[in-house]
């Protein structure tokens, strides 16, 4: 069931269009991330989900209607702010209760529901302080707290995590998760850390420069990225491009020439022979371990050893200002200058045309 | 190697030259003033009084009468700011500071000016428009139907001191709400976007949100004003003279320490007595920036944003 | 409901408040400048009109400035408040840097003494302020206003700028002090530009109470030769009260050179209040 969908919306400021017709329909109990660079637009779109900018044009629907001109509070969505906004000035329980006390609720029924989410989020003994007297990741709670008592159709997380140290970074990831999967509201969630893109969403949007770049769950991104942003935004560390040559293709595999080898076998297909095209291959794929399909031939120049993995730094053919990256398991423990080849099996590699859309595979 | 140094005398040279400047022109005269109200002249000695300068200018039958009369008129004058020119000041920064609003450069510099020039200047641009003989404000009163209301105002023992301290609230307005401007604009804009999830109108927002933020600088506005108010004398020294007519309804503390000091028409002025009205104006600022800090102040907390 | 017109509906009355303050603010100075330029007659008839052909006249302007010393009285005003302004910069900058950056015995007592200045009118003293000038034999001296504003400029000057000098980084300091460079090279070389913006503001705080006294011209220096803008403005239209054709000139003149001044420096100054009260 959709929940939520956006049919070509553009915002433009003044002028400059900054989203560039975004559709997207996002189905009831989901979990969706956008994510992308920052300036990409994934906060704006998020703004106008929410209410807080106005859509220039397009349609977006909540539910059954059409909310491009409703308030916030009648498109029954709930959001959480970056810097978290709790009002200074209130106690966590009348930060909770501001809202509904807008909404002309009950005392009690508003006293049940605060007691409710406090009990959830474990915050029943914050509740008379003021916001400035919790920690971070305190603040943070109630921010989600305040958003959970509204009982919204529709959850907006705006980089929710980026203010807080790495450790309680992880924990309130986690506690997103489990929140979600436990309410489960419709959620979107913007972040510019790919990480959190991929441990918490149901699917993923990749946003860039006001356009939506793929849509798809977050192994597929990794496995199948529709373009080379995608294909370098998604996996850490980023994937290593090459430029090489299609030389040859029949109906089920094609080669090409990269680095000097010849690379046959590659199953994929689409682009002409001889046209050029870009390798990609993830670091965490490339291996010391000899194997069938791509093979290339470099120099060391950096090694990084963190004893779980080594992170290798390779120059091909002398050119030490684009750097193959090779994340190998284990500890290695290679001298700068020293010569190695490294493999990679056919099914891990990736092809992109001059334009950096993906060549389908169309068997 | 760490170098021995010496006695710091670049400090002295840093601060001495202010320091000197202001001991000697401000705080030494202020402090010979206080001590000076304690004296008085006889002839052409000053010989110690006790606490008789005080007893002449707070309970003296004859003297008395003009303190009283410009404390209370200073009183007013003061009210008047607190409750009009500061809500004014409010409202006008209130609708400045709303997002999205064209030309907040433009009114706000509009509305500032009066505050740049003389006091004295404005004193006597409004007694023109004033005027009966000029008639502007009559004519203007008629475009809205009012000419009745008009009136000799600042020629009128009951209406001169409203009059004036209206025409001190009108100069004077910039100050408050540029300050509270300012304060408004501290707000994060996200504190606002939560408010609007939240579902609270522009109203709400600006009661139960900005206006509990900004308490510490009403504070601040409130004891600003009081301090200008009861230093008062550009003004009704303009427009009525030393005298602060008619019969002395415009007298405040500022004019009434002028005539003491200097005299006026037959009676001779004293500095000793001059001096013990100064050190009452000393004292009642004092006291009134003592209750600001020890009393509002520290209500009105601070929130961090 | 169509929240849009509802918008526009709110935005306009915003516009009206704020357009019909902006009026209620402008018109008594618009006043007086339109009215400076008529004939007796122009001002009376019709206060409300721009001077046509007919009504033109500069009749109080000359009689401003054959009857009175204003361009004295201007040139007065002009070097006391530059002056006093100097001084007060200088003085300030260098006090501000030697509370803010030395670790010495009382320099907390001696921070509190200078911000009681904010706080107690210096008007206060005059009694005894008076009684100095005269033992320094200087009353009826541009000297002794300027020692009085400079002493009465002082403590806002040092307030704002010792937070601001506070908030310069250790590391230009002692990247300078590596160098072996003096302390009095490092503050009016490094330290003095870096302030610039600080001291923009207390510029323009400074300025305007020193150019609009009444109090201390009148009592510190009203003879005729060292007369300010504001005194000579005062005592002239007291001479000439029903000369409305001077008075209003007179009022113009006053008015003129800081509405000039504003218009260059308004966005500097609104900026300096607008920081100023935000920390």
């Amino acid at each position: 069931m959709v929940s939520l969908s956006l049919n070509n919306v553009k915002k433009r400021f003044g002028k400059t269009e900054v989203l560039h017709g975004i559709n997207l329909e996002i189905n009831t109990g989901e979990f969706v991330v956008f994510v992308g660079p920052s300036g990409c637009g994934k906060s704006t779109l998020l703004r106008l989900i929410a209410g807080l900018e106005s859509i220039s044009e397009g349609e977006l629907r909540i539910g059954d209607g059409r909310v491009n001109d409703l308030s916030p509070r009648e498109r029954g969505i709930a959001m959480v702010f970056q810097s978290y906004a709790l009002y200074p000035h209130m106690s966590v329980y009348r930060n909770m209760a501001f809202g509904l006390r807008i909404d002309g609720d009950r005392r009690d029924e508003i006293d049940r529901k605060i007691r409710a989410t406090a009990a959830k989020l474990h915050l029943e003994p914050l509740l008379n302080r003021k916001p400035g007297q919790l920690s971070g990741g305190q603040r943070q709670r109630v921010a989600i707290g305040r958003a959970i008592v509204r009982e919204p159709r529709v959850f907006l997380f705006d980089e929710p995590l980026s203010n807080l140290d790495a450790a309680l970074r992880v924990r309130m990831r986690i506690e997103i998760a489990r929140l979600q999967k436990e309410l489960r509201t419709t959620t979107i969630y913007v972040t510019h850390d790919q990480v959190e893109a991929m441990t918490l969403a149901d699917r993923i949007v990749v946003l860039q420069g006001g356009r939506v770049e793929q849509v798809g769950t977050p192994i597929s991104l990794y496995h199948q990225p529709a373009n080379r942003f995608v294909a370098g935004f998604i996996g850490s560390p980023a994937m290593n491009f090459l430029p090489a040559t299609l030389v040859d293709a029949d109906y089920r595999s094609c080669a090409i020439n990269v680095a000097g080898h010849r690379v046959s076998g590659i199953p994929r297909l689409g682009g002409m022979i001889g046209q050029s095209v870009t390798l990609g291959v993830r670091p965490e794929h490339l291996s010391l371990e000899p194997c069938e399909g791509l093979a290339l031939d470099g120099q060391v120049e950096s090694v990084e050893r963190l004893g779980d993995i080594t992170y290798l730094y390779l120059s091909l053919n002398g050119d030490t200002e684009n750097l193959l990256t090779v994340a190998q398991k284990g500890d290695h423990a290679l001298a700068r200058g020293a010569a190695v080849r490294v493999h990679a099996p056919h099914t891990v590699l990736h092809l992109f045309d001059a334009g950096g859309q993906a060549l389908q595979n169309t068997v | 190697m760490i170098k021995q140094r010496g006695f710091p005398f670049h400090i002295l040279v840093f601060i001495l030259p202010g320091l000197l400047i202001y001991t000697l022109f401000s705080a030494w005269p202020l402090l010979d003033t206080l001590l000076l109200s304690f004296f008085e002249e006889s002839g052409d000695q000053r010989v110690y009084s006790g606490l008789a300068n005080y007893r002449l200018v707070l309970t003296d039958p004859d003297l008395s009468a003009g303190f009283w009369n410009a404390l209370g008129n200073n009183g007013v004058f003061f009210l008047v700011h607190v409750l009009v020119q500061n809500p004014i000041g409010l409202l006008l920064a209130a609708l400045l500071s709303l997002r999205n609003l064209r030309g907040v450069r433009t009114y706000r510099t509009l509305i500032f000016m009066p505050t740049l020039l003389s006091v004295v200047i404005i004193g006597f641009i409004w007694q023109l428009i004033l005027s009966p003989l000029w008639g502007v404000s009559e004519t203007l009163l008629g475009y809205v139907g009012l000419e009745s209301l008009f009136d000799a105002w600042l020629g009128k023992e009951s209406s001169a001191l409203l009059t004036l301290a209206l025409i001190s609230v009108w100069q004077f307005v910039g100050i408050p709400m540029m300050l509270i401007y300012a304060s408004l604009l501290a707000i994060p804009d996200e504190l606002l976007d939560a408010a609007h999830v939240d579902g609270a109108s522009p109203l709400r927002t600006f009661w139960q949100i900005k206006l509990p933020l900004i308490a510490p600088t009403l504070g601040l506005v409130t004891i600003l004003t009081f301090i200008g108010n009861f230093n008062a004398f550009d003004l009704i020294y303009a427009v009525k003279g030393a005298l602060a007519g008619p019969n002395f309804s415009t007298d405040i503390l500022g004019t009434y320490f002028y005539r003491t000091f200097f005299g006026f028409q037959s009676s001779l002025g004293s500095s000793t007595l001059g001096a013990t009205v100064a050190t009452l104006m000393f004292l009642i600022i004092l006291a009134g920036v003592a209750l600001y800090f020890y009393g509002v102040q520290r209500r009105l907390q601070r929130y961090p944003m | 409901m169509n929240s849009n017109l509802q918008r526009g509906i709110n935005t306009s009355l915003i516009h009206l408040v704020l357009g019909l303050y902006t009026l209620v603010a402008l018109f008594p100075i618009f006043l007086i400048l339109v009215n400076a330029l008529k004939t007796r007659k122009g001002i009376f008839n019709d206060p409300l009109a721009l001077p046509t052909t007919d009504t033109l006249s500069f009749e109080g302007f000359q009689k401003v400035f054959s009857q009175s010393d204003f361009l004295l009285y201007f040139s007065n005003s002009l070097i006391v408040t530059l002056v006093a302004l100097f001084f007060v910069l200088l003085l300030g900058a260098m006090a501000s840097w030697a509370l803010s950056e030395y670790r010495f015995p009382g320099r907390r007592i001696l921070t509190l003494f200078m911000a009681m200045g904010i706080m107690v009118p210096i008007r206060l003293g005059t009694v005894s302020i008076l009684e100095l000038m005269v033992s320094l034999e200087l009353v009826n001296t541009r000297t002794a206003l300027i020692l009085v504003y400079i002493a009465q400029g002082l403590p806002l000057a040092i307030f704002i700028l010792t937070e601001y000098m506070a908030q310069i980084p250790k590391e230009l300091k002692e990247a300078a002090r590596c160098d072996d460079v003096s302390e009095y090279r490092l503050f009016f070389q490094v330290v003095l530009p870096l302030t610039r913006p600080a001291i923009a503001t207390v510029a323009v705080f400074t300025m305007i109470p020193i150019w609009n006294d009444l109090w201390f011209p009148l009592i510190l220096a009203p003879g005729e030769g060292t007369r300010t803008l504001t005194l000579g403005v005062q005592q002239f239209i007291g001479q000439y009260v029903t000369d409305w054709n001077s008075v209003l000139a007179s009022l113009t003149l006053a008015v003129i050179p800081v509405l000039v001044l504003y218009l260059f420096f308004s966005r500097q100054l609104i900026r300096g209040l607008t920081a100023g009260a935000v920390k």
